[in-house]
């Protein structure tokens, strides 16, 4: 019963508080029991002590503090991010795709600028080369060798295609040939097809415009050199090209006759 | 749940009050805020600054980040003021604003283990870690000075209370609100408060029985 009672009047003084009112019952069991009377005395004590701590103050500059900030916050308000608003994830999931696209981005132009690992579809010509344009049609570096002169040339293996006068080089099915190139840890290829090798001419040997009938007859070699210090030389067999004799303009009776075939 | 939830903003319609057509009022102000005057919202700046402030730094025991915190507060109830509903306490609404700071802040410190070298004794309960704070029996030559040490061993006794007992100790003891409106900023019932409020007590008596 005396247990009871102490609970009672512990829970009435700790809701009662430092200024609280107690009950005339509650008073006379403070006066009569020394245990709830520790408990009181020790409970005003706490309450005053906590009351007493006082208030700090928020520095003098708060308010200027404070408008600086609104006024940062309404300056940004206008650049905030569209997705500001999203959860966590959500941010999260955005920032990471935005990461990505970026990367993508990045590796796409390093890889399109980067002279090892251009992308195929370049239409340059090299100087000073035989093109199947600039030698009527056809290339026949009759015993000179075609090497890998221009940079670009010079990292892969290389076959020219010659094609057929007329057809364009982006025929669907055409055959393409594609230099393999390695360059670090990257392989890229490249369309060649749509390229001259650069001719190496031995100086003073053909005129510009006209072969001797007799070149066909000679071996073509073509050096490749795979831009890792090897380099290999192929002979290709000798080819005859009919079509491209030079006819004279005096001796040949069928002159008028070519000419109009041609 | 051992750890106070972060409480929700929204209010129930049970807690609502009558606007007060005072136009020094804090509704009145806050209107007045919505509608862009600025010295509306300064003036309930200068109304809260120092009880918000006091109350963050009593729950962080971190005086700049409690001027942060009440800065931030006050950033987001410029923010929400066309959403605010002035049907409801100014001041239970501004305090709930910063009870939730305060324990998202107290929550990152316990992230980044923020814990003091004499913070490793596990409370009572099983709860969070207590600081031991040993009181320092020898006698001091000054009132003054004791008083000052009577009030730094309170405010460390304090911040090793769990967060669930502080912040309705402080808003009681300290801040002087009434279990009514502990219950409205806390989102708590008022049994559940009073209960709380009794077991804070009961921590610090026994923290602070050199004091007592």
């Amino acid at each position: 019963m005396r247990n009871m009672n102490c609970q009672s009047i512990r829970r009435e003084t700790e809701e009662a508080g430092s200024a609280g009112f107690l009950s005339a019952a509650a008073l006379s069991h403070l006066e009569a029991c020394a245990a709830c009377q520790t408990l009181f005395r020790q409970q005003t004590n706490l309450q005053a002590i906590l009351s007493g701590l006082g208030t700090v103050e928020a520095p003098g500059d708060f308010d200027f503090r404070l408008r600086a900030r609104l006024a940062g916050e309404k300056r940004m308000g206008g650049l905030s991010l569209p997705f500001g608003n999203f959860s966590f994830g959500l941010r999260s999931t955005a920032v990471a795709a935005i990461l990505l696209l970026i990367g993508s981005a990045v590796l796409f132009v390093a890889l399109k600028s980067s002279p090892n690992t251009s992308v195929a579809g370049g239409n340059q010509v090299p100087s000073q080369s035989v093109t199947p344009e600039s030698n009527g049609g056809n290339l026949n570096p009759v015993n000179g060798v075609v090497k890998s002169g221009s940079d670009d040339v010079a990292k892969g293996p290389i076959e020219q295609d010659h094609l057929p006068e007329g057809r364009a080089p982006k025929v669907p099915g055409m055959r393409r040939e594609i230099a393999g190139v390695r360059s670090g840890n990257r392989f890229g290829a490249r369309d060649m097809s749509q390229k001259g090798a650069q001719v190496d001419r031995v100086a003073g040997t053909y005129p510009t415009a006209a072969f001797p009938i007799d070149a066909s007859y000679q071996s073509l070699k073509v050096s490749v050199d795979d831009a890792r210090g090897a380099s290999r030389t192929i002979s290709l067999p000798s080819v005859s090209f009919g079509s491209q004799k030079t006819l004279s303009q005096t001796a040949s009776p069928f002159l008028a006759t070519a000419r109009d075939t041609w | 749940m051992d750890t106070l939830t972060t409480i929700d903003i929204n209010f129930s319609a049970a807690l609502r009050h009558e606007v007060v057509a005072d136009p020094t009022s804090d509704h009145a102000l806050l209107e007045a805020t919505r509608t862009g005057d600025e010295d509306a919202f300064a003036e309930l700046v200068g109304r809260y600054r120092n009880p918000i402030t006091n109350y963050i730094y009593r729950m962080t025991s971190d005086y700049d980040g409690a001027v942060d915190l009440a800065q931030e507060t006050f950033v987001r109830v410029y923010r929400a003021a066309d959403r605010y509903q002035t049907t409801y306490a100014f001041s239970t609404y501004i305090y709930r604003i910063a009870t939730n700071l305060a324990i998202s802040e107290l929550r990152k410190r316990k992230r980044r283990k923020l814990v003091s070298l004499t913070g490793f004794f596990q409370a009572r309960d099983g709860g969070e870690p207590q600081e031991f704070n040993p009181p320092d029996l020898k006698p001091l030559p000054d009132t003054e000075l004791v008083d000052a040490e009577r009030r730094n061993a309170v405010q460390r006794a304090i911040i090793t209370l769990p967060e669930k007992y502080r912040a309705p100790l402080i808003l009681r003891d300290v801040e002087g609100k009434s279990y009514e409106d502990i219950s409205r900023i806390l989102g708590t019932s008022e049994g559940t408060i009073k209960s709380r409020i009794s077991r804070a007590r009961g921590f610090l008596r026994e923290k602070m029985t050199a004091y007592l």
